[in-house]
């Protein structure tokens, strides 16, 4: 029986808007709004959606370094607030950005041994020791040990920044975006080596990216985010042969060429994603989907099982169960 | 026989100052059709850009071509002068950027910014011109057109400001569109709006479209011909079927064994080792021999010519004959 690491139940995140110098309006972007997950240990979770649809932000309010507004977020069954350090250095993250998320003025030796100066208890040797294990675990040579960021490439970045998550044996990684500002060439290698250091360390990964090829890619699982919620959960495979959310199947034919692998109709969804500040009421999609019906813009659908381990939010597919 | 519409022959582009010179671009040979579309694809470096500003002659400045011809129906560009230049810009050629925001004016209008054009290139009243733009944002697929019109681009979303990019590009009804990346910064369900909102456009004015991105996924999907940079050269130009049915270069198979897809559960990505080579840094014979698990002795110091080995597919590899035959497709 697989034990589930994490489990987030009615997470909330909102975040104030201004809207003007003068006006007292003031709105929240819905970031994250109720949104309800669990990963099993060892697996890979992906996360996907487009720009502002709250995956980052979901991301950053689990490892705590946005405060969240309600909901809880348990950790081996415990609370994530009431982690102490120790426990909360098992929870890791590797950025979008390499060019952003390193510290230029440091060197890769102190960035990837910072975690262990702070944890304490190490001697010099050894962190020295465990800094270049890990060197060699990314893949990069230990003579690059005393380079600043500056000196490497986009893709020896990203190499560096997950040398860096590794520190102090985690148990959970977010990826948040780890390839999407790489070249293919350099994706493939950053891909294969998360992969192999998984098998190797037996970690767990939340996975999140708007790439739906990387996502299928490296995924056991994938929910499918739309203005601050979850609107489809699968395991992998099962979500690209049968989406069952008119959103989901819009995202996956508007894949180039995806019509031929796919075997669905293309799907061209008129106009942009709303504004997060003021989410059309009732079903988030409403408003862009095909198939929307009255019922769909005044009540919200709950998520219902459509297959085994399957799961998706919206009102017509009730119906079609029912009927 | 008919002139094409663009004729690159052997276009040399270089990054110089007073002591070295450093080739972005080298070997570019291609043509272009009337409602053809051709996708350029390549890693970051590959030169693909450069290849762009080139035929737009929008070069940095230290950058110049230093040999090879670029014929627009037959009119030699290179070495035309600004104000030569200026006439066929935007009215015969014109060019979508990558970042759609960043590319327009933020302190005019959208109107302001689609009229400047027209009244640039023709002899028409504002009144003609707004008319003519108005028409032109219906055109894109903008639902309120007189909104936008009167809207500054930071109004605007990234996938309305590609529309804008695109009603602006196409206002002097151009024969040749360059689109560098159009859908980069965008999200896939926008970026499938705009591929076929570029792909109507083709159909509706018949313009040739140059279309450059590193997605081998939009190419597929939307061009006619491919051309394959690496490291500034041309490593294999095909049509659609024949590049992805059987690619011949080692870099286009490894690039394409290298991308995730959808209708397989690959076990593992294909991996090629290293980076793309800095400019500066070029190995001597084959750009990609550095990276290339084919590589022989000679692909280290022998530059491989782009030779056709079927008929409309070119390659530059010493091997591409032996895997031709092997018939290695991916």
């Amino acid at each position: 029986m697989s034990e589930t690491l994490l489990e987030v139940k009615n997470l909330k995140k909102y975040f104030p808007v201004k809207h003007g110098m003068f006006s007292s309006g003031k709105g929240f972007v819905h970031a994250v709004d109720d949104i309800s997950l669990s990963v099993e240990k060892g697996e890979t979770f992906g996360l996907v959606g487009e720009s502002g649809c709250g995956k980052s932000s979901l991301s950053r309010v689990i490892l705590g370094l946005v405060p969240r507004d309600s909901g809880e977020i348990l950790y081996k069954g415990k609370d994530v607030s009431t982690l102490d350090r120790a426990q909360r250095s098992k929870m890791r993250m590797v950025f979008q950005n390499p060019f952003a998320s390193l510290n230029p003025k440091e060197r890769v030796f102190d960035t990837i041994a910072e975690p262990y100066r702070i944890a304490g208890g190490y001697s010099r040797e050894q962190i020295r020791e465990e800094v270049l294990k890990l060197l060699d675990l990314v893949g990069l040579s230990r003579g690059y040990a005393n380079r600043y960021p500056h000196e490497f490439s986009g893709g020896q970045r990203q190499r560096i920044g997950i040398a860096r998550a590794l520190a102090m044996n985690p148990e959970f990684i977010i990826c948040d975006e780890p390839v999407s500002a790489l070249d293919v060439s350099i994706q493939a290698q950053i891909l294969n080596l998360l992969r192999d250091i998984q098998k190797e360390l037996g970690l767990t990964y939340v996975f999140i990216s708007h790439n739906l090829g990387v996502v299928k890619y490296v995924s056991d699982r994938i929910a499918v985010m739309y203005l601050g919620k979850i609107i489809e959960v699968s395991k992998a495979a099962d979500l690209y042969a049968n989406p069952s959310h008119p959103y989901t199947q819009a995202l996956l034919s508007a894949i180039p060429g995806a019509s031929e692998y796919l075997h669905i109709d293309r799907v061209l969804l008129k106009d942009d994603i709303p504004s997060p500040v003021n989410p059309p009421a009732g079903c988030r999609f409403c408003t862009r989907c095909l198939y929307a019906k009255e019922i769909c813009s005044q009540e919200e659908p709950q998520m219902q099982p459509v297959g085994e381990g399957h799961y998706a939010a919206c009102h017509l597919l009730r119906k079609e169960a029912e009927g | 026989m008919k002139e094409p519409l663009l004729q690159v022959q052997d276009v040399r582009m270089v990054f110089r100052n007073k002591k070295q010179e450093f080739a972005a671009v080298d070997g570019l040979t291609f043509q272009l059709e009337q409602g053809e579309i051709l996708g350029i694809v390549g890693e970051s470096g590959s030169g693909k850009t450069m290849a762009s500003l080139s035929i737009m002659g929008l070069l940095p400045e230290q950058g110049v071509i230093a040999s090879g011809s670029i014929r627009y129906r037959g009119r030699e560009l290179v070495g035309l002068s600004d104000k030569e230049m200026c006439k066929i810009r935007g009215k015969e050629i014109s060019m979508i950027f990558q970042e759609p925001i960043m590319s327009l004016d933020q302190v005019f209008t959208v109107g302001s910014q689609l009229m400047e054009g027209i009244l640039a290139h023709e002899k028409v009243s504002k009144e003609e011109a707004k008319k003519r733009s108005l028409d032109m944002l219906r055109t894109v697929g903008i639902p309120s057109p007189e909104r936008v019109f009167a809207s500054y681009p930071f109004e605007l979303s990234g996938g309305m400001c590609q529309r804008v990019m695109i009603a602006i590009a196409l206002s002097c009804h151009p024969r040749l569109l360059i689109a560098d990346e159009p859908t980069t910064a965008l999200d896939v369900t926008v970026q499938a709006q705009i591929m076929d909102l570029l792909r109507q456009s083709r159909d509706q004015f018949d313009v040739g479209i140059i279309l450059i991105t590193h997605d081998l996924d939009v190419v597929k999907d939307m061009a006619d011909r491919i051309i394959v940079m690496y490291g500034g050269n041309m490593m294999e130009m095909a049509s659609r079927e024949q590049l992805f049915s059987h690619p011949c270069h080692s870099y286009t198979q490894g690039l394409l064994r290298s991308i995730p897809r959808l209708d397989a559960s690959e076990e593992r990505l294909f991996n090629i080792e290293g980076t793309v080579p800095d400019i500066r840094n070029m190995p001597a014979g084959c750009h990609f021999c550095t990276r290339c698990w084919n590589a022989q002795e000679r692909c280290h110091t022998e530059h491989p010519a782009l030779v056709e080995v079927e008929p409309g597919h070119f390659v530059a590899c010493h091997r591409a004959e032996e895997f031709r035959k092997e018939g290695t497709a991916v």
